[in-house]
This record gives C-alpha cells, sequence and structure tokens, in this order.
C-alpha cells in the first residue's frame, strides 16, 4: 500500500501535466469539430466542417503542398545521406571533421533556419542576389519565392539543408551494425565495390531506412516552423501546409477568420493521416528491435 | 599497371575529398555568412556587395539588439524555458521510467499506452485547446503557462528511452537496496539515479536543444504578450515587421539569429559525441 502511494506520488505530476496539455487538447479538437465556434459561441453541426472541408481547395492544396514538401524533400534527401553515410563509413582522414560538419545544420531552429534564408534570399541585396549579379548568372536581383512552384523547390531544397546529416547520422549507425564478416566472406567470392553496396549494405540497412523515411513522414505531415517564417504559406496559399493553414484559423492570423470548430476538423483529418503513419512506424521499429 | 591502379585510386581519392569539402562549404555556409554579418554594421549590411568578412569589425548590432531591441529580454526567457524544461523533464521522464519499467501498478498499461499513442500527433493539431487552458488558468501572461505547456510533452519520448535504458540495469540492484531499508523513492534516487547518468545525458541534450529551438508553442502563447518570448519567436517576429526607416531590419534580424544559434552551437562543440549516440537513441526507441 505505501508502496502504491509512493508509486502513484512519483508520476502524479508529470501524468496530469500530459493529460491536460496533451490528452485533453485531443479530445477537445475531436468534440469541436462537430461544432460551429468562433471562440465565442458554439453550435452543434454535426459533419458540417468536414462536409466544407472536402469542398475546400485551399485546404486540400494544404494537403498536397505537404505531401510535395515531404516525398519530395525525401527523394532528395535520402539518397544523398546514403551516399555520405557510405562515403564517411570508411577510413578516411578527416572524417570525424566532416561528420560533425555535416550534422551542424540540424542544431538550428527551424524557425532560425527561416530567418537566415530570408536574408540570404532577399531581393534587396542578399547575398544570393549579389553573388549572381556578381557573376554575371543573372541581370538583375531575382525572388526566388515569387511563385508557388519556387516557393516549394526552396523548401524542399532547405529542407534538404537542413535535415540531410539527420539521415546521415542515423545510417551511420546502421552502417556500424552490419557485420564486417559479410564483406569478407563478399571480398573472397569475388565480389566489387558496388555488387557489395547492393546485395549487402543496402539491404542490411533496410530496416533503419524504414525508419528514417518513417520519420521523414511524420515530421514532414507536420511541417510548419520553417514555412510560417519563410514563406507565411504564400504567394496565394500556394506553399500551405496543412499545420499552417489549421494554425491560422486557430489564432485568426491576418486574412483568416476565426473559426476554432473548422480548424479542429482540419486537425481531425491531420490527426487521423498522422496516426496512420505512426501505426506504421510502430509496427516497423518493433520488427527491428526484435531482430537485434 | 599496378601503377595505373594507384593512379586512378589517388584521382578517386582527391575527388572525394572535393566532394566532401564542398558538401561541407554547402552545409555551413549559412551559418558561416550569418555570424560573419553579424560583425558589419548597419550601413555595409545595407549595402549588399559579396564581401563575407566585415569592412570594419563592429558589436554595434549585439548592443543594439540587446539594449534597443528586446534581446536581452527573449535571451534571458530562453535561458529560463529552456533551463527549467530541461531540469523538470530529467526528473519527471527518470521517474516515471522507473516506475513504469521496475513497478507494476493499476493504471500502468493505460499510461504507457496513451504515451505511445501521443507520441507523434501531440503539438502539431492541439495548439488550440493547449493554448485555451493557459489562458483558462490565468498563466498566459507568464513563462510559467509556457514552461508547464511544454513540459505536457516533452517527457513522452524521453520516458521511453529511460525505459529502454533500465531494461538493460539487473533487478538484483534494487532488490539489496530494499533489504537495506530502501523505499520505493530511496531506490529511485540513491540506487538508479546514480546508475542511468548516460541517459540522463541523452535526455538532457535532446530536450535541451528541443525546447531551445521550439517555435510553434512559444509563438502561439505569446502572441499576447509579446515580452515572454524566446529567441527563436523573438527574432522571427522581426522577420515580417519593417524597421523605423522601413525595409527589413537585418542588423536585429542578424544579430538575432546569432544569439540563437550560438549557444547551441557551444553546447555541440562541447558534447558532440552525446549528440550524435543522443539522436540515434531517440531514434531508435521512439
Amino acid at each position: 500500500m505505501a508502496e502504491l502511494a509512493s508509486i502513484y506520488a512519483m508520476i502524479a505530476a508529470p501524468y496530469a501535466l500530459f493529460v491536460a496539455f496533451v490528452l485533453y487538447p485531443l479530445l477537445w479538437i475531436l468534440r469541436y469539430s462537430f461544432f460551429d465556434y468562433d471562440g465565442m459561441r458554439a453550435t452543434f453541426v454535426g459533419f458540417d466542417n468536414f462536409a466544407v472541408l472536402l469542398r475546400d481547395e485551399v485546404w486540400w492544396k494544404a494537403v498536397s503542398n505537404t505531401l510535395i514538401l515531404t516525398f519530395g524533400g525525401m527523394a532528395i534527401g535520402i539518397p544523398l545521406s546514403l551516399l555520405f553515410a557510405v562515403l564517411l563509413n570508411r577510413s578516411l582522414r578527416g572524417r570525424v571533421f566532416f561528420r560533425a560538419a555535416l550534422y551542424f545544420p540540424v542544431l538550428i531552429s527551424a524557425a532560425v533556419v527561416g530567418v537566415v534564408f530570408r536574408i540570404m534570399l532577399s531581393p534587396e541585396n542578399g547575398i544570393l542576389n549579389e553573388l549572381l549579379l556578381a557573376s554575371g548568372l543573372a541581370d538583375e536581383p531575382i525572388y526566388v519565392l515569387e511563385s508557388a512552384g519556387a516557393a516549394l523547390t526552396t523548401l524542399i531544397l532547405i529542407g534538404v539543408w537542413q535535415g540531410m546529416g539527420y539521415n546521415m547520422t542515423l545510417m551511420l549507425a546502421g552502417l556500424q551494425r552490419i557485420p564486417h564478416e559479410l564483406y569478407e566472406a563478399a571480398t573472397i567470392d569475388g565480389a566489387g565495390e558496388r555488387q557489395k553496396l547492393w546485395s549487402i549494405t543496402i539491404p542490411q540497412l533496410g530496416p533503419m531506412l524504414q525508419i528514417i523515411i518513417m520519420l521523414g513522414v511524420l515530421n514532414g505531415l507536420k511541417e510548419f516552423d520553417l514555412v510560417n517564417v519563410l514563406t507565411r504559406g504564400q504567394p496565394n496559399h500556394g506553399s500551405e501546409t496543412m499545420v499552417t493553414y489549421i494554425f491560422n484559423y486557430f489564432f485568426e492570423m491576418e486574412g483568416y477568420r476565426a473559426q476554432q470548430g473548422y480548424a479542429a476538423s482540419a486537425s481531425v483529418v491531420a490527426f487521423l493521416i498522422i496516426s496512420l503513419v505512426a501505426l506504421l512506424y510502430f509496427k516497423l521499429s518493433k520488427k527491428l528491435s526484435e531482430n537485434e | 599497371m599496378l601503377a595505373h591502379a594507384r593512379l586512378n585510386r589517388a584521382i578517386i581519392h582527391v575527388l572525394l575529398y572535393v566532394l566532401l569539402s564542398a558538401t561541407t562549404l554547402v552545409a555551413l555556409f549559412p551559418v558561416i555568412y550569418i555570424f560573419l554579418a553579424s560583425f558589419k554594421s548597419n550601413q555595409e549590411l545595407l549595402a549588399g556587395g559579396v564581401g563575407l568578412l566585415p569592412r570594419q569589425f563592429t558589436l554595434a548590432n549585439y548592443v543594439n539588439a540587446w539594449k534597443a531591441a528586446n534581446f536581452s529580454r527573449y535571451t534571458f526567457n530562453s535561458l529560463f524555458f529552456t533551463g527549467t524544461v530541461t531540469a523538470v523533464t530529467v526528473l519527471f521522464s527518470t521517474m516515471m521510467g522507473y516506475c513504469f519499467q521496475r513497478k507494476s501498478f493499476p493504471g500502468k498499461r493505460f499510461m504507457l499506452g496513451t504515451f505511445y499513442f501521443s507520441m507523434f500527433v501531440a503539438g502539431a493539431v492541439t495548439i488550440y485547446p493547449v493554448f485555451m487552458l493557459v489562458v483558462q488558468a490565468e498563466l498566459h501572461r507568464t513563462l510559467l503557462g509556457l514552461i508547464l505547456a511544454t513540459l505536457g510533452g516533452s517527457s513522452i519520448l524521453t520516458t521511453l528511452l529511460v525505459i529502454g535504458y533500465l531494461k538493460g540495469i539487473p533487478k538484483e540492484l534494487d532488490e539489496s537496496a530494499i533489504i537495506d531499508g530502501c523505499g520505493v523513492f530511496g531506490v529511485y534516487a540513491r540506487i538508479l539515479l546514480p546508475v542511468i547518468t548516460p541517459v540522463v545525458g541523452v535526455v538532457t541534450l535532446i530536450t535541451f536543444q528541443g525546447t531551445w529551438n521550439s517555435y510553434m508553442l512559444p509563438l502561439a502563447l505569446t502572441l499576447t504578450s509579446p515580452d515572454n518570448r524566446p529567441l527563436s519567436v523573438g527574432v522571427t517576429s522581426l522577420a515580417y515587421v519593417s524597421g523605423p526607416q522601413g525595409g527589413m531590419q537585418w542588423d536585429l534580424l542578424i544579430a538575432g539569429s546569432c544569439m540563437s544559434i550560438i549557444p547551441i552551437a557551444v553546447v555541440y562543440l562541447w558534447a558532440n559525441r552525446f549528440f550524435i549516440s543522443g539522436i540515434t537513441a531517440g531514434a531508435l526507441k521512439g
């Protein structure tokens, strides 16, 4: 009895905070997704919000942008991370330095990264434009965030720049788990470097790659910080993501009318999408830890 | 033939270093650029140009940000917010990890289940009800509200990390302590806490980095009280505000960005081995 009392005494405060700021808010959005609620008055409207959401072009644009950012970033970032992980897994002079340097962008707040790139990409004397003009590659300053396509591309590239070190580090950890005997046996059998990469390294990295892809998707679906600072979802919602869209409705940002009920139903949809991926992730990571 | 092969190898070696150096330059360029630019005078910043090094080295931007803009306040907020959240998260996640891994009690399965369930969704879509709770508790004009709201979600992953680490610590250690008369809390505080310092280090770093760099929650909770903004929110909120003379306030934006980057960079240089093992553990145990 005394033991139970001390156990609950130890976990009561942390778990209470978790209930208040994580579990209760999840139930809150579930409830208000069925209400017309503008922060003042709430009326029950059944599935109306979802029906409107279904026909809301900006929302679906936000969903498709989110998917483009997530998968576009992974399509470029993962092969690059694999390349550098393999290169830096060899015995190479200076590899500790290279590993540490490539990891560095991971450390910075994504929001501050947004500020830094806003400064660098600025059409008024930003360093990118100065370099382009000085080298003769451009005749007049360009504004790279002007069109939706260019804004999305820029966001993808910055995401790759910031995230590559993280994925590379995870892949290095995966590479170091591959038994040396496999490579030795392959060498005896006369396999070349390329054969070893395709038939040993990549299959053996499989579970780690799955983890990396899942984490990439989960974080990508929640993309907010960088977008909110660098493009604000502009031009004309062209780089809006699910979470920036929800945030703007919740907090009545410029150009939005507060509609918390509507935002809650969008949150529920986003929640379902994210949970689905998370479920897959748990299945995979469980398999990975069982294999060890 | 042999000489030919050796030459080939040498060329590949050189190309490899060129590739690695070029990539490293790309990875570090924005940071180097912003760091060097922070010592340029405001006129030089506005004039542009391709020079990286300041023509005249000055600390005016930092002084300006610190005194005229609110950056001394933001820095204090960041330190207080991150420090408190990190310390309490270490305490919370080691206590919960210990109870979950070593003890059985009614509700344990449910609690662990809710942790797994909410780990990846928390935050992004629930920001508004979190904000409302803080407002209703009348904590929206204080740092305490931000700290409590952050703590609600900060000990989920870290608790799972502690559970994973404790699995590798033999139970005999606790049992002999219990025979010696240690209670539940005594075993935690006197026996296990000193043994699990490696995972405490990982939890500290993950939480410190995540909290220092956090943006969405501090942004939402300080919309009505700019004085409580941490650095990440303080500097970004300037990105869309024109200065007194119009145009972007380059000097403040650049100095402010550096003030946010430098502390975490210093911690990284000092403890980068822990960072690497920490993020690996975090990804796998998640």
